[in-house]
């Protein structure tokens, strides 16, 4: 308790104030939008789209500096090119006969390359690893205030379309002999899905991202009966992560991101092996008595 | 028995290309209320085009559809439709309530844009339920259920929106032989008490033939077999094409595929 007073009191601990906030709003966004992740299975969808973001990141650096143009940000690049990587995959699975993930491949290696390249390309220094990684110290007021608004519009939409999000992501083909067009709603899935990917890029980072969409959920899918209860129980565990990595990091210096994905991950291994113990016991014992 | 059709195709041929060889060819029916009629056919043979087509989810090249006596695709609520029940995640956490309520999305009106269920939408489940005999298990998670449980629930949902039409795709694909004869009976009573006129697709022959009073048979063209008149040569036409389906689903128990 000491820690947390400290924290919103003591001015020279502000960035872990904004960080902890962005990381609790965020944490909606992700518990929602990764519920339908995991349940309609495409974590590899997310996993390209998060990858694709460091081409945006990069885009923008570079324009930015080579035309002077200060308010294209590296956030606004992240967007747009998560927006793009959405759109993108969407009309592929729609339109080309392509496998879907010979292109997903496509467009998370071309994304990381091309951000490299405009990063390289880009006068000044700029180091990659904050936006690879994450950086908590990275996170301003003004991101608090982007995260809390884009993960409240995130949420709105998933609560005011649940009952046909949930019913696209269980059975397409009876909704589409019902006459319901599947494909917007799929079409506003990957587009909620790009835009929670961005909102944590600044605390977890572009690669680890597609754990805080996956892991929250997964364990939360092991306790509950229903969709609604495994998305409020992976908004809760979600922030539940982010509050004790962010803790865990301050007080043994170490990186924020990954100390909130290992708390996430031992999490889910735990529930994981409780919820197939007898199995795995078994299996050890059938291993021992042969 | 009301002797205007339901369901009429006229002359339709349906490709998925325009210029390749059509899917489906001179289909000419008609489908009277109350019948139960199946389709039979192999994988590839057009069966699952022809109901897409019932449902005017896609469109004719040629000839003319109508169903009740209009378009298809606007007379949308009173079909009722049931997928093959193999394709369903086995971990999906939704509760019976939520996919039997499903079959109430997709109706016009005010407020449908967002699809939210009102308290008479909940009455109708119940009722839904009832009529299938699964009420008890309105609160349980669909992937606890079994087989059998979980076609009931499908047909619940189909039900729901109290369609003058039933569609079953492969409704015994996935059963043992108890719970087909459950489902049999069911079926009867829906066509008999509830006057529903169902169209399913199979290729079990055996429960073909017990409750249903016509058989169309479609590979590209679609030959009708009127149940009562089924004579030794029609029988082997008929099963020529189902034993195709059988050996591609792996049913066959003869040595020819055991390797």
């Amino acid at each position: 308790m000491n820690l947390l007073t400290d924290i919103f009191a003591n001015p020279n601990l502000v960035f872990l104030k904004y960080s902890l906030l962005a990381g609790i709003f965020s944490s909606f966004a992700f518990g929602i939008t990764g519920s339908y992740i995991v349940v309609r299975r495409i974590s590899y969808i997310a996993g390209a789209i998060s990858h694709s973001i460091l081409g945006g990141i990069g885009f923008a650096l570079f324009i930015s500096a080579k035309y002077n143009l200060p308010w294209l940000t590296p956030y606004s690049g992240a967007v747009g090119a998560s927006i793009f990587a959405a759109l993108l995959i969407w009309f592929a699975e729609k339109y080309s006969k392509e496998r879907l993930d010979s292109l997903l491949g496509a467009v998370w290696a071309v994304g990381m390359a091309g951000g490299i390249i405009f990063i390289s390309l880009t006068p000044g220094y700029i180091d990659p690893m904050s936006y690879l990684f994450g950086n908590i110290l990275m996170v301003t007021k003004t991101d608090v205030v982007v995260i809390a608004f884009f993960s409240f519009f995130i949420c709105l939409t998933a609560f005011l379309f649940q009952n046909k999000l949930i019913a696209t992501s269980f059975d397409e083909e009876f909704l589409e002999i019902r006459g319901i067009r599947t494909d917007i709603y799929k079409l506003m899935l990957l587009i909620m899905t790009a835009l929670t990917i961005v909102l944590m890029i600044r605390i977890v980072g572009i690669i680890m991202i597609i754990a805080m969409l996956t892991l929250p959920p997964a364990s939360a899918s092991r306790l509950s009966k229903n969709f609604f209860s495994m998305s409020i129980l992976s908004v809760i565990l979600s922030i539940l992560f982010v509050l004790s990595g962010i803790g865990i990091s301050f007080r043994f210096d170490l990186p924020g991101g990954p100390s909130i994905i290992i708390t996430a991950g031992i999490f889910y291994f735990s529930v994981l092996f409780l919820s197939s113990k007898n199995f795995i016991l078994k299996f050890i014992g059938n291993l021992f008595n042969k | 028995m009301n002797k205007e059709p339901v369901i009429k195709f006229e002359d339709v041929n349906f490709s998925y290309f325009p210029n390749s060889s059509p899917v489906l060819k001179n289909i000419d029916f008609h489908i009277f209320k109350n019948e139960i009629v199946c389709i039979v056919g192999p994988n590839g043979g057009g069966k699952t085009t022809l109901i897409k087509l019932i449902a005017g989810i896609l469109k004719p090249d040629r000839g003319k559809i109508e169903v009740f006596g209009s378009s298809p695709g606007e007379n949308g609520y009173k079909l009722g439709y049931m997928p093959q029940s193999v394709h369903y995640d086995n971990s999906f956490p939704i509760s019976v309530k939520n996919v039997v309520l499903m079959g109430l999305l997709g109706r016009k009106g005010p407020g449908s844009i967002f699809g939210w269920y009102s308290r008479e939408d909940r009455q109708k489940c119940e009722k839904a339920l009832e009529m299938v005999k699964m009420a008890n298990f309105i609160k349980q998670p669909f992937y606890a259920l079994s087989g059998g449980q979980k076609q009931r629930v499908l047909i619940a949902r189909a039900l729901i929106s109290d369609p003058e039409i039933l569609i079953l795709d492969e409704p015994t694909s996935n059963v043992d032989s108890e719970t087909e004869d459950n489902f049999i009976s069911l079926l009867k009573e829906l066509n008999e008490k509830n006057n529903k006129t169902i169209i399913m697709v199979s290729h079990d022959m055996g429960f073909v033939s017990e409750i249903v009073s016509t058989v169309f048979c479609v590979n590209k063209t679609l030959v009708i077999h009127p149940t009562n008149i089924l004579s030794g040569e029609i029988i082997q036409q008929i099963y020529n094409c189902s034993m195709q389906m059988v050996r591609h689903d792996h049913r066959c128990s003869g040595k020819g595929h055991e390797q």
